[in-house]
C-alpha cells in the first residue's frame, strides 16, 4: 500500500471526516511530513470510493457550500487492518533483530578493530603494505 | 465565494463532476490556502487544475486511458534509459583512448544532448527503484533538453524548410517525446513500488524500445547496427505491434489490459518503423497513405479501448 493511501485510510479509521479535516489529519498523523493538496486528495478519494474502501457518510450544506463527509467502509477497515498487521509484523521483527547483540567482526578486520593487527602493533600503513 | 483562480481551475473539470463536487473542492481549496503566500496558493491551484485535466482526459487510475498508461510507463522509462547508457559508453571510450577533453562539449547544443540523455537515464534508474516522483522530474528535464537540442538543430537548417534533415530530426525526436509524455501522463497513484512485473517491463523497454532511441543519438556512427535495427529488428517489432493491436480490444473486454498497454508502449517504435518502411519501400504518396492508414487503425483500436469497461482495480494496487 502506498503511503498516501495508508495515511488517508488511517485518518478515516476513528471517525468520518470531510475534505479539509482529512488534509489536517493526514498532516498530523505524518508529523507534518505529508501535506496533501486538494486535487491529490480528491484523486485518492475518488479511487478509494471506486474500490469500495471508502464511502460517503453524509452530505450537508455548511456556510452555503455543499460538503461531503467520508467514512471507512467495512472492506476499507479490513484492508487497513491487514496492512497494519503487516507493518506490525515487520516492525516487531526489526526490533527483535536490533535487540540482538551485534556479532563481533572476524578475521583481519577484527584484528584491526581490536588493535591486535599489524596497525595495532604500531606499524605504519607503509610497513604493512611494504 | 471562491477565488478567481479556483473558479478557472474548476472549469477544467468535466461538467458533471464540477456540478457534483465543484463547491466542495472550492471550499477545501479556500480553507487550505487561507492566509497562505502566493507560492503555496499557486501550487494548490496547479494541483487542483491538474486533477481536473486528468479527469477530463481520462488519465486517472479509475479510467481506461490512465490504467493503460500506468501499465505502459515502466516500458517507457526503460526505453528512455538507452541514450544515457550509450552516452556513458561513449564517454568511457573517450577516457580510455585518452580523449578526456572530448567530455567537455565545445558546442552548447551538445551540453543539451548530454543533459537529455543523462536526465532520462537518471529517470529510468529512479523508476527501477520505485522513486517515481524523481523519475518524472528527471525525464521531464531530460526530454525538455532533447526538445531544445532538436529545435536548435532545426533552427540551423531553417533555410531548408521541410528538407530531409529537418524531417529526419523531427521523426527521430518523436519516439523520445511520445515515451516521455506517456510516462508523465500516467496517473502517479498507479506507480507502484518495484515488483518483478515492473522490472520486466522496464527491461523490455530498454531492450525493445531503447535501440530506436540509441539510433537517434548514435545511429550514424554505427552503420552496421543501423542496418540490423531497421532491416531486421524494426520489422519484427512492427509485427509484434500489429499482433498486440489485434489482441488489445478482445483481451481488454475480458479484463486483461497487458496487450493494449503493450500496443500503446510500442507505438513510438511502430510509428517510426512504419514511416521508415513507407519511405523506403513505397515513397511519395503511397508511403504517406500507408502511414496515415496505420495511424487510423491505431486510432480505431484506441477509440474502442476507451469505450471498453475498466476492469476493477485490485485492492493491492492502492
Amino acid at each position: 500500500m502506498q503511503e498516501p493511501t495508508l495515511l488517508l485510510l488511517t485518518a478515516l479509521a476513528d471517525a468520518p471526516r470531510h475534505g479539509y479535516a482529512l488534509i489536517l489529519e493526514i498532516a498530523a498523523i505524518s508529523g507534518g511530513r505529508v501535506r496533501m493538496r486538494t486535487g491529490t486528495l480528491y484523486g485518492a478519494l475518488d479511487r478509494l470510493l471506486q474500490q469500495g474502501l471508502v464511502e460517503v457518510e453524509s452530505e450537508e450544506v455548511v456556510d452555503g457550500r455543499a460538503r461531503r463527509t467520508y467514512a471507512l467502509s467495512d472492506s476499507g477497515r479490513e484492508v487497513l487492518a491487514a496492512e497494519a498487521e503487516r507493518l506490525r509484523t515487520v516492525a516487531s521483527e526489526a526490533e527483535r533483530r536490533l535487540a540482538k547483540p551485534r556479532p563481533a567482526p572476524r578475521g583481519a578486520f577484527a584484528r584491526l578493530a581490536t588493535g591486535r593487527g599489524a596497525l595495532g602493533r604500531g606499524l605504519s600503513v607503509q610497513g604493512v603494505f611494504a | 465565494m471562491s477565488s478567481w483562480g479556483a473558479r478557472k481551475a474548476l472549469r477544467l473539470y468535466p461538467a458533471r463532476y464540477r456540478s457534483e463536487h465543484g463547491d466542495e473542492l472550492a471550499g477545501v481549496y479556500e480553507d487550505t490556502t487561507a492566509g497562505a503566500g502566493p507560492i503555496v496558493r499557486a501550487r494548490e491551484l496547479a494541483d487542483l487544475a491538474g486533477y481536473g485535466l486528468r479527469l477530463r482526459t481520462g488519465l486517472t487510475s479509475g479510467a481506461m486511458p490512465g490504467r493503460l498508461l500506468g501499465l505502459a510507463a515502466p516500458f517507457a522509462a526503460g526505453a528512455l534509459a538507452t541514450p544515457g547508457l550509450g552516452l556513458l559508453a561513449e564517454m568511457a571510450l573517450d577516457v580510455r583512448h585518452g580523449h578526456a577533453l572530448a567530455l567537455i562539449p565545445h558546442d552548447p547544443r551538445f551540453v543539451l544532448a548530454k543533459v537529455a540523455a543523462l536526465g532520462c537515464l537518471l529517470g529510468a534508474v529512479a523508476a527501477l527503484f520505485g522513486r517515481w516522483p524523481l523519475a518524472r522530474w528527471a525525464v521531464a528535464v531530460g526530454s525538455a533538453a532533447w526538445l531544445a537540442y532538436t529545435v536548435a538543430w532545426i533552427g540551423l537548417f531553417s533555410g531548408y524548410r521541410l528538407s530531409g534533415i529537418v524531417v529526419e530530426l523531427a521523426l527521430t525526436t518523436a519516439p523520445w517525446m511520445l515515451w516521455s509524455l506517456l510516462l508523465l501522463a500516467a496517473p502517479p497513484d498507479l506507480h507502484r513500488p518495484p515488483s518483478r512485473a515492473r522490472t520486466a517491463a522496464l527491461l523490455a523497454g530498454a531492450a525493445l524500445g531503447g535501440p530506436v532511441l540509441a539510433d537517434v543519438m548514435f545511429g550514424p556512427m554505427f552503420f552496421p547496427y543501423r542496418v540490423v535495427l531497421w532491416d531486421v529488428a524494426a520489422p519484427a517489432l512492427m509485427a509484434l505491434e500489429v499482433l498486440l493491436l489485434v489482441l488489445a480490444v478482445p483481451a481488454a473486454r475480458r479484463g486483461r489490459l497487458l496487450p493494449a498497454a503493450g500496443a500503446i508502449a510500442g507505438l513510438p517504435v511502430g510509428l517510426v518503423g512504419l514511416v521508415v518502411a513507407a519511405a523506403g519501400m513505397l515513397g511519395g504518396r503511397p508511403g504517406i497513405a500507408l502511414v496515415v492508414g496505420g495511424l487510423v487503425v491505431f486510432g480505431v483500436v484506441v477509440e474502442r479501448l476507451w469505450r471498453t469497461p475498466v476492469p476493477e482495480l485490485e485492492r493491492s494496487a492502492v
